[in-house]
């Protein structure tokens, strides 16, 4: 027969070794050499202790009653874990972007750092944990009693059911309380925990799967017998209600989320988002296999063990009834371990719950002064939490001695998670629902909360111990619409799936009219915003506004929460990101807001804003604050701003490529024009050279008059043909850039003069009368006299040639300009149609059909020899008749 | 209508990322619906299913979903799509956030 003490020795070594494996990877993490220890597998095994001591024995007995019932759940947890990219990936995004420390913390941080919200949920968790711990000692010592009751021979320590479970729950306490409180900012994660359970997770897992496989094989002979065996047993036929299986399915799910402990390793111990990828299928994995052999050890033992033995226990007797002790301890070790694991977990999540939102606050609140006054912080808190631990575990084995123990206990698994569960409203609204309000969060929280004592809880509690039978059967004051279990009179529900119905659709309705009803705090929508988008922006964007605020008081706060060596540094860091001397930042907005944060992940965000809170002068929402809020909405404008910006910029450029498309496509056409103009102006002149060349030489009657008369016409053409080829080529040296220029000074009047006289000197025929404007035109000038002098000569020639007027008359005035003289040729004619304004500056450009001679390159040569000369030359629309404006450079006068 | 400057078009690895990120949303919708199914099932005399068939039926769906789980949890991995992903969203504000007014 099994011994007990074997079996103490063997829980001895195995917790030993426990503590090794923890103090190994604390100081493996602590010299950085931890690779291991953040493998997403550890992730996935530490979210192993959902499976409690409940599940490791409880299942089968579970299965044993109510058939696949047992089975969901697991399945909740499954489709949360495969929906991942629903609600976790945002959880723990939340979660790492805000430091969270509890899920007490995530929906205090959420709904404006709400410390009333942070106490609310810590006493659920506290009242929904409690018996679930209680349930823990419990099975311990029941699966320890089923040794001992196996073992007739002397033991080493009293068969005191009692004194094992207050020896559990004190060593419990010890371990949670050396490797859970090691660190105080919880996002440095307890390493030492965290591998710990991930070995009990194995070891849990192999134990279960070793007593179904020896169920399976060595008892029943295969699995096709296993199944037969299955259909032949009382379990023989799906029996599920309906109601229960979806309530049953839902409530995990949403326990799953809620469970202060499972928050702890989803998302607090978290070490990278990516983990989550590989638990999304690898804890389903887990849970598939923990619950493999429920149904057939369950089937088995019902077979096999005497009427009236405890189904809780079959995972433990069934082995030992066939003798095989090894297994039995295996089994017992795996029990050992889910319900060592969970309790570790819970307790530290609760004590980090319990310190942070109650001890911490109130401790702030007797110190006064705020958080500079004397007295080491970090002492303190850490003093609460192992006291909180303590606490949390004592109260567990108070309430297992108070319940007596027994069938009763088992039951509150479920009640334990349904109360857990009215978390959830508030966790997701607040993670997805910008609206949800803190009055909203705190009415539906209250609402499910009451709704949950009074139908489930009360009267869950031993029989009538809490709940008289009176209320019980007739309602409270004998209100019948009140009964706990048949609310405003429907009755015959299942009274696990009634409560959740009724509980969690009230807290669902609260808390969404509630929010629809009030107005958030600035604060709240800032953390609001944080929370929903957090995808969008990360980065927190929440600041204080530090105008008040004094670093070395802020140094001080950090020195006694953080420990000195880290909050140096973090000052000293920010100090060079600022670019000033030493240890002290100014304290900006930003470095409050890192400030805050490190904090939090010490005693959470509610007392870490209060701490700052009381330094800086509690302007704890600024301008800038609520600017964050408006932030999007800002976006959007600069955003939409930035489009408008972009198209008006568009249409300018393409409109400027229309215009530059069109004056080539006109060049263009010019240039053709000109191609055959040339042609005509170059083949006119050597038509008559030719002509009159054949005349002198084929003609022997030609008298002297005549001959002489011949020879000039070809000389006068011959002219013509140079000053064309001349014009061409000086239009091509000075766009070159070749031609050098020959400045010298002069004055106005005298190159106007020499222009006029030059231009109406050579050429008979029309002739234009030209007003000057005498006394203004003596400037003196330091130019390339004779290139200005050549652009005058085409302006007035162009007036002679072109002026359509009866009595042509140009008009040529100078005045000062800002930027230099401005020489103005105005005549009295039609002037440049508007069409042609900007061509005739072209080359080869000629307007209208006059046969006015000239190759069209006289004002393409002005405008580069302007250019040359540092000034400009432009028509002038608007004046009457043609008008060109010459732009002479200031000179040195 | 190309919302908020989103574009409306987007390249195939964004376009196929963006899939699977649909096909992780819909994969426990799905596991939800096969999971209900046992609740159709007859519990009395002959119509009861028996349980040896239910335990097959629900953990093989079970199994399903843990194998395309872990597809999916492959496809989702590549970090540089999901990055880009991110900053095409972040680059357009307007998105679901920003019609909430909050």
């Amino acid at each position: 027969m099994a011994s007990l003490n074997l079996l103490i020795v063997v829980s001895l070594t195995y917790v030993a070794f426990l503590f090794f494996i923890a103090f190994f990877a604390e100081r493996a993490a602590l010299r950085g050499q931890g690779a291991w220890l953040r493998l997403p597998i550890v992730y996935t095994l530490s979210l192993s202790i959902y499976c409690t001591a409940w599940t490791f024995y409880g299942a089968v007995g579970y299965a044993a009653r109510s058939g696949m019932e047992f089975v969901t759940i697991y399945l909740g947890p499954t489709l949360v874990m495969i929906g991942w990219w629903w609600v976790l990936r945002k959880l723990v995004r939340v979660g790492r972007a805000q430091r969270v420390t509890s899920i007490a913390d995530l929906i205090s941080s959420r709904f404006g750092k709400s410390n009333l919200l942070g106490v609310c949920v810590t006493l659920l968790a506290v009242i929904g944990t409690t018996p679930y711990i209680a349930l823990q000692l419990q099975s311990v010592t029941l699966s320890f009693d089923a040794f001992a009751q196996a073992d007739t021979g002397q033991s080493l320590i009293p068969r005191d059911k009692d004194a094992t479970a207050l020896w559990v729950a004190a060593g419990l306490a010890v371990f949670t309380v050396i490797f859970g409180t090691r660190n105080l900012d919880a996002n440095e994660r307890h390493h030492g925990v965290v591998m710990a359970i991930a070995v009990e997770a194995v070891v849990k897992l192999f134990a279960l799967m070793a007593v179904g496989i020896f169920v399976v094989w060595g008892l029943s002979g295969g699995v096709f017998d296993t199944l037969a065996r299955i259909d032949a047993s009382d379990l023989g036929e799906w029996r599920v209600a309906p109601g229960r299986w979806a309530g049953l399915t839902f409530l995990s799910a949403a326990a799953f989320l809620c469970l202060p402990r499972m928050f702890q390793v989803l998302v607090v111990e978290n070490e990278d988002e990516t983990h989550l990828r590989t638990a999304s299928w690898a804890f389903p994995t887990y849970l598939l296999l923990m619950s493999l052999f429920v149904v057939p050890i369950a089937v088995v033992g019902l077979d096999l063990m005497p009427e009236g033995a405890n189904p809780d226990l079959f995972v433990l007797t069934l082995p030992l009834s066939q003798g095989r002790e090894g297994l039995a301890m295996l089994s017992f070790l795996g029990g050992f371990s889910s319900a060592t694991s969970m309790v570790i977990v819970a307790a530290i999540a609760l004590s980090t719950m319990v310190s942070n939102h109650v001890v911490m606050p109130i401790w702030l609140r007797i110190q006064g002064g705020g958080a500079s006054i004397a007295g080491d912080v970090r002492h303190v808190v850490l003093l609460s939490r192992r006291l909180s631990i303590a606490a949390v575990l004592f109260l567990g084995y108070l309430y297992y001695r108070v319940s007596g123990g027994g069938e009763a206990l088992a039951a509150i698994g479920l009640v334990s998670f349904a109360g857990v569960a009215q978390v959830l409203p508030a966790m997701l609204g607040g993670l997805f629902w910008r609206g949800a309000t803190r009055i909203g969060a705190l009415a539906g929280l209250t609402t499910g909360f009451v709704i949950w004592l009074y139908t489930l809880f009360l009267p869950g509690i031993g029989d009538g111990y809490a709940m008289s039978e009176s209320v019980l059967a007739q309602g409270v004051f004998g209100w019948d619409w009140l009964r706990p279990q048949a609310l405003f009179g429907i009755s015959g529900i299942d009274p696990l799936v009634h409560a959740l119905i009724w509980s969690i659709s009230l807290n669902t309705l609260v808390f969404v009219l509630g929010s629809l009803a009030t107005f958030p705090s600035p604060l709240e929508r800032l953390q609001g915003a944080q929370f929903v988008n957090v995808f969008q922006h990360s980065a927190a964007s929440h600041n204080w506004s530090g105008g008040a605020a004094q670093s070395e008081d802020l140094m001080i706060m950090a020195q006694r929460i953080l420990g000195a060596a880290q909050a140096q540094e973090l000052f000293q860091a920010e100090a060079a990101r600022q670019g000033v001397q030493g240890y002290l930042p100014d304290p900006s907005p930003d470095f409050l807001n890192v400030l805050e944060r490190e904090l939090a992940g010490s005693v959470g965000a509610a007392t870490a804003h209060a701490m700052v809170g009381q330094i800086v002068g509690g302007m704890s929402v600024s301008v800038e604050d609520l600017m964050a809020v408006a932030d999007e909405t800002a976006q959007m404008m600069e955003y939409s701003s930035r489009l408008e910006v972009q198209s008006t910029e568009l249409t300018r450029t393409a409109r400027q490529l229309r215009e530059a498309n069109e004056k080539l496509t006109k060049l263009s056409v010019q240039k053709d024009a000109f191609l055959s103009q040339i042609s005509h102006e170059l083949r006119t002149p050597m038509t008559s050279i030719r002509a009159f060349s054949e005349i002198l030489r084929d003609s022997d009657a030609l008298d002297g008059v005549e001959q002489s008369k011949y020879a000039s016409i070809i000389h006068d053409e011959a002219i013509r043909l140079t000053r064309l080829l001349d014009d061409l080529l000086d239009l091509s040296v000075l766009e070159s850039g070749q031609v050098s220029l020959n400045e010298r000074p002069g004055n106005l009047r005298d190159v106007l003069d020499h222009a006029q006289a030059t231009a109406q000197a050579g050429e008979d025929g029309r002739s234009v009368v030209i007003k000057r404007d005498g006394a203004g035109e003596d400037w003196a000038l330091y130019t390339d006299v004779d290139r200005l002098a050549q652009v005058f000569i085409n302006l007035i020639a162009n007036a002679r040639k072109y002026c359509d007027a009866r009595a042509p008359v140009l008009t040529i005035s100078v005045s000062q300009r800002a930027r230099g003289l401005v020489v103005d040729f105005v005549d009295n004619g039609s002037g440049v149609p508007s069409a042609a304004q900007d061509l005739i500056f072209e080359k080869f450009a000629r307007v209208g059909d006059q046969k006015a001679g000239g190759a069209g390159l006289g004002l393409a040569i002005c405008r580069e020899i302007m250019h040359r000369l540092g000034g400009e030359i432009s028509y002038l629309p608007g004046q009457g008749g043609a008008a060109f404006r010459v732009h002479l450079p200031t000179s040195g006068t | 209508m190309s919302q908020g400057g989103q574009p409306l078009f987007v390249k195939p690895t964004t376009y196929r990322w963006r899939r699977r990120v649909d096909a992780a949303r819909v994969l426990p919708v799905i596991g939800l619906g096969l999971l209900i199914i046992p609740l159709l099932w007859g519990t009395e005399g002959d119509a009861a299913v028996p349980m040896s068939r239910a335990v097959i039926y629900i953990f093989g769906v079970w199994a399903v979903l843990i194998l395309a789980a872990g597809l999916l949890a492959r496809g989702l991995r590549d970090q540089a799509v999901a990055e880009a992903t991110a900053t095409e969203k972040s680059s357009a504000p307007a998105t679901d956030g920003a019609r909430d007014n909050g």
